[in-house]
C-alpha cells in the first residue's frame, strides 16, 4: 500500500504553514466589534430582550463546554448538571454570608472546576457509554445529597440574597453583562485551549490513542484538563443563573440538577455542530428559536430538539457549521493547520490538514 | 477461500468461476489495491502470494463482502456480487476462511460448527466430516469434491506446491501472473520484493492523494 | 426485627431491580450499545400497559403478553432503523441518539399523559395482599411475585442463549460479528432479535414497577435506568445472574438505608454503587482494544 501525500517538502523555507486561511486578524477584529455591541445591548433595547440574551448566553458557555468535552476529548457526559448547580450553589452560599453574588462567580467557577477532580477519579476509568450513565448518576447523588442539606434550602431551594435595594432595570443591565463575561470568557478559553499543545494532544487522541500513547502524551491528563475546565464552564454558568433568577432550587425535574440542562447543551451543539467552536454559537441560536416559538413551558421544544438532534446526529454529522464548512471552507475560529506549498498566494488555495475537524466516532 | 461450482446450473466450461475485475479499494484515504484482476476456473487453486502489506487480505476480504472497493467489480458465477451483503455470498458459495481462524471463543466447538451448518447449503461436507487438520493435508480432498480454492499465502514454496494459477501482489499492484510451471523462482523472487522493472512499473510517481 | 424485615426486603426488591438490568446488560453486551433510554422504555411499557387495560378492559393478566409483544416488535423495529444506523456512526452517535430518545420519550409522555402519576391496577386482591412469617415479617405477595418472575426471566434468558438457534447465533455475532458474516448470518437481523428480547424484558420490568409503584414520565431517568445501572454494575458486567445479585445488593443497602433514616433511601444505593465503582470496577474499564 502506499500513502501518497501532497505537501512533499522539498526545501523548508519554501513550504509555509499557518493557523488560518486569511488572515486572522480580521476575525479578531470581528469578534470584537461582536462583544462590544453585545456589551452595548442594555442601552439599545429593553430588559425583556437582555433576559432573553441572558438566557442564551448560558446556554452558549453550556454548549461551549459540552462540545469542548464531547467534541474534542470524546467524553460524553450526560451529568454535567452536576457542575451547573454546584455554581449556582457556590454564587448562593458566599452570597448568604455577604459577598456580592457577582464577586462570587469565579467562585463558582473555581468551585465546580476543584469539585470535578474527586468525580474524575471517580468515573475515569470508565468506557464511553458507563461513563456517560455514570455522570448522570453522579449528578443524581450530588443533587440529592444537596437536597438533604437544609441551612441551603434543602429540597425547596433557596432565594439570592445580596440585590437589596438595587434598582431592578440596573440589576438586569449587570446581569446581562455578567452572562457576556462569562460566555466570552467560555469561548476565548476554548478556543486559546484548543489552538494550544493541549488542543493538538487532543486531535492526536481522538485520532488514534494508542498511537498518541507511545507518542508519549499523556492522555489522563489531557482529559482531566478537560473535564475540569467544562466544569468550571458549567459551573460559572449556574453562577450566572442563580443571579438571574434570583434563586437557587435544586431538584432532578426543572431545578439547576435537572438532567434537561445536559439535554439542552448536548443538543445545541450537536445541531449546530460538534467538533467546531461556531457550532455551540449556530446551535444555541437554533435552539432559542424554538424556545421562544414554542414557550418554554410547552415539552415540545424539548422534544423537536431531540428529534433534530437525532436526525443530524444520524445525517449532518458536523451540524449545521460543519455544512457551511464543507461548502466554503470558513474557519472562524481557526484552530488546525494550513500547509501552503510554494508559491502559493494567501487567498486563494491551502490545503487544510485535517486538524481539529470533524469529529471523533 | 473456496467457491462451490456444484450447483451452477450456468457455468460453461472455460467461464471462469470467479471474475475479479480492476478492483481499487482505499482504506480510508489509503489506496490498498490498485487495479487487481484475477479469473479463477472452476476446481482451481489460486495462490496469491505477497508480502506484508501487499493487499492480500484486502483482496479477499473484498472478495467475501466485508470491504466495499472503490472501483472494479466482482462476478460469481455468472452474477454480479459486487454490491452483495458478506452473508448473502456465503450462502451463494462465496465461503472465507479468516486469517487466524477466527472461532467464536465463547461458543463451544459443537456449537461453534452449528453456527456454520445454520446457514449451510447441501453437499458432501457435514459436521460429521470436518475434523480438524492441517489445510494442505485436506486440499486434495476439497478439491475432489469439487470445491474451487483461491488462497493467500506469504510462504511461497508451499503455494508453488499446490496452486495451479498464481498472482503475486506488491503494494496493491500485481507483479506476476501465471502457472507455476512457466514462472521461474527468479522471476517470483524478483516480483515479490519489487525488484526490476516490473517493480518500478508498480512503485512509480504517487498519484493524487485523495479525492 | 425491623430490620429482617428490611433486609427481605430488599433481597425481593433486588429481583425488580435484576429485571430492569438484564436488558440493558443484554444489549450492552451484545451490541456495545448502552441504551439511555432503556428507563424510558420501560415506562413507555408501564404506560403501554395502563392504555391497553383502560382502552381494552382486558384482564390485567392479560395485558402483560399484550405489552410484551408490543414492545418485542417495537424492539426489533428500532434497532434495526434508528439503533443500527447509529451503530455503524460509532459509539459517540449511539450515545447521542439514545439520549435523544429518552428525551424525547420522557417530554413525549409528559406532553401526552400530564406529570401526574399513574399506577396499574392488578384487580387481583390476592397480589396486593400480603402474608406474615411469624415474628412480625410482613411480606407483600407482589414482591414474592416479581422476585419469581425475575428468576423465571434469567433462566429463561440463559437457556435462550444457550440452547437455542437464535441464542447461538447472538453469541456468535456478540464474539466476532465478522466472522460471523462469513458463516452467512446477517447480524442486523441477530441485533433485531437481541433487541426484542431485551425490549421484551424492559416491558415486564415496566409493567412490575408499575405494580408495585406509581410511574410517572420521568420514572424512565429518576429510578429506572440508575437503578439497573447500579444493578450492573455491583453485579458485573457480561453476567446475567450478575444483574440478580447486584439487584440485591442494591435493594438491601436500599432498604438499610431506609431503617436508618427514611430519607436516606436512595442515597444509600448510590453510596454503595460509587463504593463499588470505586473498588471493583471490573468489566467498565476501557480496555486497550476499542469496542
Amino acid at each position: 500500500m502506499s500513502l501518497t501525500t501532497d505537501a512533499t517538502v522539498r526545501s523548508e523555507e519554501n513550504v509555509k504553514v499557518t493557523r488560518s486561511r486569511r488572515n486572522v486578524a480580521w476575525t479578531g477584529l470581528g469578534a470584537l466589534v461582536v462583544v462590544v455591541v453585545l456589551a452595548l445591548f442594555p442601552y439599545l433595547v429593553y430588559s425583556g430582550t437582555t433576559a432573553i440574551m441572558v438566557q442564551a448566553l448560558i446556554v452558549v458557555t453550556l454548549a461551549s463546554m459540552w462540545n469542548l468535552l464531547a467534541g474534542y476529548a470524546g467524553l460524553v457526559s450526560v451529568g454535567q448538571q452536576a457542575f451547573f448547580g454546584l455554581g449556582a450553589y457556590f454564587v448562593l452560599i458566599p452570597a448568604m454570608h455577604g459577598l456580592s453574588p457577582f464577586l462570587a462567580l469565579p467562585i463558582a467557577a473555581i468551585g465546580a472546576g476543584v469539585a470535578a477532580f474527586p468525580l474524575w477519579w471517580l468515573v475515569s476509568r470508565l468506557r464511553t457509554g458507563y461513563f456517560a450513565i455514570a455522570t448522570w448518576v453522579m449528578a443524581a447523588a450530588i443533587a440529592l445529597f444537596i437536597e438533604q442539606i437544609q441551612s441551603i434550602g434543602g429540597g425547596t431551594g433557596m432565594p439570592l440574597p445580596g440585590f437589596a435595594g438595587i434598582d431592578p432595570t440596573l440589576l438586569a443591565a449587570y446581569t446581562y453583562w455578567a452572562a457576556l463575561i462569562v460566555a466570552t470568557a467560555a469561548i476565548a478559553a476554548v478556543y486559546f485551549l484548543l489552538r494550544s499543545r493541549l488542543g493538538l494532544v487532543l486531535t492526536a487522541i481522538r485520532d488514534d490513542e494508542t498511537a498518541a500513547r507511545t507518542s508519549g502524551v499523556k492522555v489522563g491528563l489531557a482529559r482531566l484538563l478537560v473535564f475540569v475546565v467544562a466544569a468550571a464552564g458549567c459551573g460559572a454558568a449556574g453562577g450566572v443563573l442563580a443571579i438571574d433568577q434570583l434563586q437557587v432550587v435544586p431538584g432532578t425535574s426543572g431545578g439547576v440538577f435537572s438532567v434537561q440542562w445536559t439535554a439542552i447543551m448536548a443538543f445545541a451543539t450537536i445541531i449546530g455542530g460538534l467538533g467546531s467552536i461556531e457550532g455551540p454559537i449556530i446551535g444555541t441560536a437554533v435552539y432559542m428559536i424554538l424556545e421562544q416559538t414554542l414557550q418554554s413551558y410547552n415539552a415540545w421544544y424539548l422534544i423537536i430538539l431531540g428529534l433534530v438532534a437525532i436526525g443530524v446526529a444520524l445525517f449532518a454529522r458536523r451540524g449545521l457549521w460543519g455544512l457551511v464548512d464543507d461548502r466554503f471552507n470558513i474557519r472562524l475560529f481557526p484552530t488546525g493547520y494550513y500547509l501552503w506549498s510554494p508559491g502559493e498566494r494567501r487567498r486563494r488555495q491551502g490545503r487544510q490538514a485535517k486538524g481539529a475537524a470533524g469529529v471523533a466516532s | 477461500m473456496s467457491t462451490s461450482a456444484n450447483e451452477a446450473p450456468a457455468a460453461q466450461q472455460g467461464a471462469p468461476l470467479l471474475d475479479v475485475r480492476d478492483l481499487i479499494v482505499h482504506h480510508g484515504q489509503l489506496r490498498a489495491l490498485s487495479g487487481i484482476s484475477l479469473r479463477v476456473f472452476p476446481g482451481e487453486v489460486y495462490a496469491i502470494i505477497g508480502a506484508n502489506g501487499a493487499g492480500k487480505s484486502t483482496l479477499l476480504r473484498t472478495i467475501a463482502g466485508l470491504h466495499r472497493p472503490t472501483e472494479g467489480s466482482i462476478v460469481y458465477d455468472g452474477k454480479n456480487v459486487t454490491g452483495l451483503r458478506p452473508e448473502k455470498r456465503a450462502t451463494a458459495g462465496i465461503v472465507m476462511v479468516p486469517e487466524g481462524r477466527r472461532l467464536f471463543p465463547s461458543l463451544t466447538l459443537e456449537e461453534n460448527l452449528k453456527v456454520g451448518a445454520t446457514f449451510a447449503r447441501s453437499g458432501p461436507w457435514t459436521i460429521e466430516k470436518v475434523i480438524v487438520q492441517r489445510i494442505y493435508g485436506m486440499l486434495p480432498e476439497i478439491l475432489s469434491s469439487g470445491v474451487t480454492v483461491l488462497l493467500v499465502e506469504q510462504d511461497v514454496s508451499q503455494a508453488l506446491r499446490v496452486a495451479t494459477h498464481l498472482q503475486c501482489l506488491l503494494e496493491g499492484h500485481s507483479t506476476l501472473e501465471g502457472r507455476p510451471a512457466d514462472v521461474t523462482a527468479a522471476q517470483v523472487e524478483a516480483a515479490y520484493f519489487g525488484m526490476g522493472e516490473q517493480a518500478a512499473a508498480a512503485d512509480g510517481i504517487p498519484e493524487g492523494s485523495e479525492a | 426485627m425491623g430490620w429482617v424485615n428490611a433486609i427481605i426486603q430488599g433481597i425481593l426488591t433486588g429481583g425488580l431491580y435484576a429485571l430492569f438490568a438484564c436488558g440493558l446488560s443484554l444489549m450492552f453486551g451484545v451490541m456495545k450499545v448502552v441504551n439511555l433510554a432503556h428507563g424510558d422504555l420501560a415506562t413507555v411499557a408501564a404506560y403501554i400497559g395502563i392504555g391497553v387495560i383502560t382502552v381494552t378492559k382486558v384482564p390485567f393478566l392479560w395485558s402483560v403478553p399484550i405489552v410484551v409483544v408490543i414492545m418485542a416488535a417495537l424492539g426489533y423495529v428500532l434497532q434495526r432503523s434508528l439503533l443500527q444506523s447509529a451503530i455503524t456512526r460509532g459509539e459517540l452517535t449511539t450515545l447521542i441518539v439514545t439520549f435523544g430518545l429518552s428525551i424525547v420519550i420522557e417530554n413525549g409522555l409528559l406532553q401526552f399523559f400530564t406529570a401526574n402519576n399513574r399506577g396499574i391496577g392488578t384487580g387481583s386482591s390476592l397480589i396486593s395482599s400480603s402474608f406474615s412469617i411469624g415474628a412480625g415479617l410482613q411480606i407483600a405477595w407482589l414482591d414474592v411475585v416479581i422476585f419469581g418472575l425475575a428468576v423465571v426471566v434469567l433462566l429463561s434468558l440463559q437457556y435462550f442463549l444457550s440452547a437455542s438457534k437464535y441464542g447461538r447465533l447472538i453469541r456468535a455475532v456478540a464474539d466476532d460479528r465478522e466472522a460471523a458474516q462469513l458463516s452467512g448470518a446477517d447480524y442486523r437481523h441477530v441485533f433485531g432479535i437481541c433487541a426484542a428480547v431485551a425490549f421484551s424484558t424492559v416491558a415486564l420490568a415496566g409493567i412490575a414497577y408499575g405494580m408495585t409503584t406509581v410511574v410517572s414520565p420521568t420514572t424512565g431517568t429518576d429510578t429506572i435506568l440508575l437503578f439497573a445501572f447500579a444493578a450492573v454494575v455491583i453485579g458485573g458486567l457480561g453476567s446475567l445472574w450478575g444483574t440478580l445479585v447486584g439487584g440485591i445488593v442494591l435493594g438491601v443497602s436500599q432498604q438499610i438505608g431506609a431503617q436508618i433514616n427514611i430519607s436516606y433511601e436512595l442515597l444509600a444505593g448510590y453510596i454503595v454503587f460509587l463504593a463499588v465503582l470505586v473498588v471493583r470496577p471490573q468489566g467498565l474499564t476501557a480496555r486497550r482494544s476499542q469496542t
